[in-house]
């Protein structure tokens, strides 16, 4: 009996020891990671927001998804922020109104059914999802609502017609939304037009899977769990260099940085916190891989509220927020200060707020801009302070202490600080009931347009409540301007207007980190927010 | 009244009891999703969703009715098995419970396994050996690891069993790619069954820590309940009689006195589950287990009012069913329960 019993704990003992013993991957975690070098696998805290179609996706994880298994017809390539071909086989031919864009595609490129990738397939998938967009105001297809027809003269030729000119068509084309689709296997998921907005529309959505031309192929998706990937083997371009990618789900920071750590996972992105991207900087074993960020993040004001109605007021508070303060407090330098609602990777942007209201905190100009606004010297004002403790990440209430202590060590604000989860926040601040407080933005196409636009049409965006025509003429007439010199001095206008005005005050540039085992290179961050995983390779 | 027509009334008692009992726990989750603060709907479209959209899903998740016939509805789903569609997903409930219970229940049944042995076995040793330097250790070791909070305990584990000593892995059910056949969808079950021992054997090394960490936070309940009932046990004439009759002391300890002393920890023991389901919460937040507790969290960091009400209302339907079965088996086991 006892013989027995011992035969049973040695049996599981040598079934937990085996795989330490045989070593999958050579590395020195109990599990190893993902593995032999053809299988990589990714651990991140994103989560699916709705669904992988194209016309529906306007997340960062349901992009990156269909970014590595559809392609659009241009798209940038790593570091620029200019769009180059892919699908295409040269930059389009724009018409001198700029309202039509001719395309030759590139030929002989198959859907992952095997179906051929032609002008009615890139007709069909664009028309889609703006049609979707039409009628769902949440889905990312409303950025293709400038489009009014599509054009096909031949196979390979696509002739796309704008509604009104638009310099960001382009970056709205390299977007996953206009990502081309098989029209075969998205035959039933299309509106007929007689839909009314609601279910009828979300339900013909393609939630499920991709079916695209990109180097990856989606094989598994299991709901919050994992993501599985097999490498496109009649893929037209370059190899993928990884048969199999596996991106991992996890619901905290803290354990995806001790699966790293055990190199259960080979990457971890988006998003470790500071202090876990820290650890693994110069750590024997592990890369840690810093890129620009495209997101930003920055002080609001409800300027339909009191005081913050007054510009003076405004101009007063931004003169006191410590930008520098907290990037080198919160973040040990590892973000930007920003000085512009549009960050420095564009050369348009241009450094206003330093220029109008200095890097950090200037008491002087506090005293100025107060004494214009009315408020009597040494008098103080009160600051209804707000911000959100973790959608931003857990960094949240530090950034918002750290600019407390800058408004108040001018001696004339004296700061309420509050805080509500994010579901609340956002209440709040619909209904205007959060004075000052903070948000972030992360841009849907890489262009300067999406870091003005948003923020001054109501429609779109706009938490501050500011309803200023003359900065829609400029944000307009700049979509308008062919002429990139001409676009450039409106951007530079629409940027004073708005630092004048500042009914924002940016404060930092989300920069972005990769860790990573040292077995793994090809790890690319770059503004335009694609992780390429066709480049992510393992050594043995 | 002859024993079975009492286990049969037992039975019929118990079922009845059960019944208002699962309403109760029914209307409770009901009510207490309606009062929590915050809009449900806004919460989980974004608070960039257009007043259209918001009004048209508090509309077809039927917000707007009045509460009795928004209850009357719940109600009757529940009856049928439809325990609602997630908003964030746009997926049926039921079809995220079955897609995540198998690992939770992988998860439970094992740490129950592993609260039993631990249990049973300090609290029959520090029963057996009660005031010696043994049974204070125990009645310590019991104190300690009911006090121990799940997620403090497996960060702990995972700091000193995977970081460290790279011994075991740190998260997940297994290793990518290694997935066995799925026919449970218990991972140790399914790989057994296919004779996937590799697969069986990566499962193991995930299961352990989350298991463990449960099943000794559950086992200190374990230890105390196995440590008092011995005492009694073994001060009983039955066990004296049975020294006198010059039967050894191993056999009188495990033999006679455990045995009996097991009956009231299977019932405390069965009704531990409910806490068990509630700790697997933690653990498979801590562990990143994949399994319904931590969907549950997530719905619930998500705000997602109809997934969490359905992923509750599963809950209560299953440890009621639970501890129904409970009631049966000691039934079973002791007449005096089914008698009294």
């Amino acid at each position: 009996m006892a013989l027995r019993r011992s035969c049973i704990a040695l049996s599981v003992l040598s079934l937990l020891a085996l795989p330490a013993c045989g070593g999958d991957d050579g590395g020195s975690g109990a599990e190893g990671g993902g593995g032999a070098a053809d299988t990589i696998v990714i651990g991140t805290t994103d989560s699916l927001q709705n669904s992988f179609d194209p016309a529906q996706a306007y997340d960062y994880f349901g992009s990156e998804v269909i970014q590595n298994t559809a392609e659009t017809l241009v798209t940038y390539e790593p570091n620029a922020t200019e769009p180059s071909p892919k699908l295409a086989a040269a930059m389009p031919s724009v018409s001198p109104d700029g309202l039509t864009y001719s395309f030759e595609l590139r030929p002989g490129v198959e859907f992952h059914d095997g179906t051929p990738l032609d002008a009615e397939a890139v007709k069909f998938s664009l028309l889609r999802a703006r049609d979707f967009g039409n009628k769902d105001a949440e889905a990312a297809g409303f950025l293709l609502s400038g489009i009014k027809d599509i054009a096909t003269p031949s196979p390979t030729t696509v002739v796309i017609t704008l509604s009104t000119p638009n310099v960001t068509f382009l970056s709205r084309l390299a977007y996953s939304v206009a990502s081309i689709v098989s029209p075969t296997a998205y035959a039933n998921h299309v509106l007929a037009g007689s839909e009314a907005e609601g279910p009828a529309v979300t339900a013909k959505y393609k939630t499920d899977t991709v079916v695209g031309s990109g180097p990856y192929k989606l094989v598994v998706y299991k709901e919050k769990e994992s993501v599985d990937f097999e490498a496109n083997p009649d893929y037209w371009g370059d190899a993928p260099k990884t048969r199999r990618i596996r991106v991992r789900l996890f619901d905290k920071s803290s354990a995806l940085k001790i699966a790293l750590q055990n190199k259960e996972v080979d990457i971890a992105f988006r998003s470790l916190q500071p202090d876990e991207n820290t650890f693994f900087k110069d750590r024997p074993g592990f890369n840690l891989v810093e890129g620009d960020g495209p997101g930003i993040r920055y002080v609001v004001f409800n300027v339909t509220s009191k005081p913050w109605d007054n510009p003076d007021m405004r101009r007063a508070l931004a003169a006191a927020v410590d930008r520098e303060g907290v990037v080198r407090e919160v973040f040990k330098g590892s973000a930007k200060a920003l000085s512009s609602m549009i960050p420095p990777l564009f050369p348009s942007s241009e450094p206003k707020w330093s220029q109008l209201y200095g890097p950090g905190t200037d008491k002087a100009l506090v005293d100025r801009y107060l004494t214009a606004a009315g408020v009597p010297a040494g008098q103080k004002v009160d600051v209804d302070f707000w911000y959100s403790p973790t959608h931003y990440g857990d960094t949240e209430a530090d950034v918002a202490r750290v600019i407390t202590q800058g408004l108040e060590a001018t001696g004339r604000f004296e700061v309420t600080v509050s805080n509500v989860e994010w579901t609340e926040y956002g209440q709040k601040r619909k209904a205007g009931e959060i004075p000052v407080f903070l948000m972030g933005w992360y841009p849907d196409y890489l262009d300067p347009d999406d870091y003005l636009e948003p923020f001054a049409d109501p429609n779109i965006f706009d938490p501050a409540k500011w309803e200023d025509s003359k900065m829609l003429d400029l944000v307009h007439a700049s979509q308008r301007e062919l002429d990139p010199a001409k676009r450039a001095d409106i951007l530079k206008q629409a940027q004073a207007h708005m630092a004048d005005q500042t009914p924002y005050v940016p404060v930092f540039q989300i920069p972005q980190f990769a860790a990573s085992t040292d077995a793994v290179s090809g790890v690319i961050l770059d503004p335009i927010q694609i992780f390429r995983y066709w480049l992510l390779e393992k050594k043995a | 009244m002859s024993a079975t027509s009492s286990l049969r009334a037992y039975l019929l008692t118990r079922l009845a009891l059960t019944l208002p009992l699962l309403l109760l726990l029914l209307t409770a989750t009901f009510l207490l999703l309606r009062v929590a603060p915050g809009d449900p709907v806004i919460a989980t479209l974004g608070d960039r969703a257009s007043e259209t959209r918001v009004e048209r899903v508090r509309k077809s998740l039927g917000l707007n009715e009045p509460l009795w016939r928004q209850y009357a509805g719940y109600l009757a789903d529940v009856a049928t098995g439809d325990f609602g569609r997630a908003i964030t997903t746009d997926r049926p409930v039921r079809q995220t419970i079955a897609d995540r219970f198998p690992a939770t229940l992988e998860l439970t049944v094992s740490a129950m396994a592993v609260a039993l042995g631990v249990g049973l076995a300090v609290g029959a040793v520090a029963a057996r050996f009660r005031d010696t330097a043994l049974d204070i250790t125990g009645r310590l070791l019991g104190i300690v690891l009911y006090a121990a909070p799940i997620f403090w305990l497996g960060i702990l584990f995972q700091y000193l069993f995977s970081v460290r000593l790279g011994w075991l892995p740190s998260s997940g059910r297994t290793s990518a790619f290694a997935e066995p056949r799925d026919v449970t969808g218990l991972y140790l079950f399914d790989s057994a069954l296919t004779g996937n021992w590799e697969a069986f054997s990566q499962a193991l090394r995930h299961l352990t820590l989350p298991a463990v960490t449960l099943g000794l936070v559950i086992g200190g309940i374990v230890v105390r309940l196995v440590r008092v009932n011995m005492l009694s046990t073994l001060r009983s004439d039955y066990v004296e009689a049975a020294r006198a009759r010059g039967v050894g002391e191993r056999a009188v300890v495990f033999r006679h006195a455990l045995r009996n002393a097991l009956v009231p920890v299977v019932a405390v023991v069965g009704l531990q589950f409910a806490l068990l389901l509630g700790g697997a919460v933690l653990t498979e937040t801590t562990f990143n287990w994949p399994g319904l507790g931590l969907s549950l969290y997530q719905f619930l960091q998500n705000r997602d009012y109809t997934a969490v009400q359905g992923i509750v209302t599963f809950y209560a339907c299953f440890v009621v069913a639970v501890s129904l079965a409970i009631d049966v088996v000691t039934a079973w086991i002791d007449p005096r329960i089914r008698y009294s």
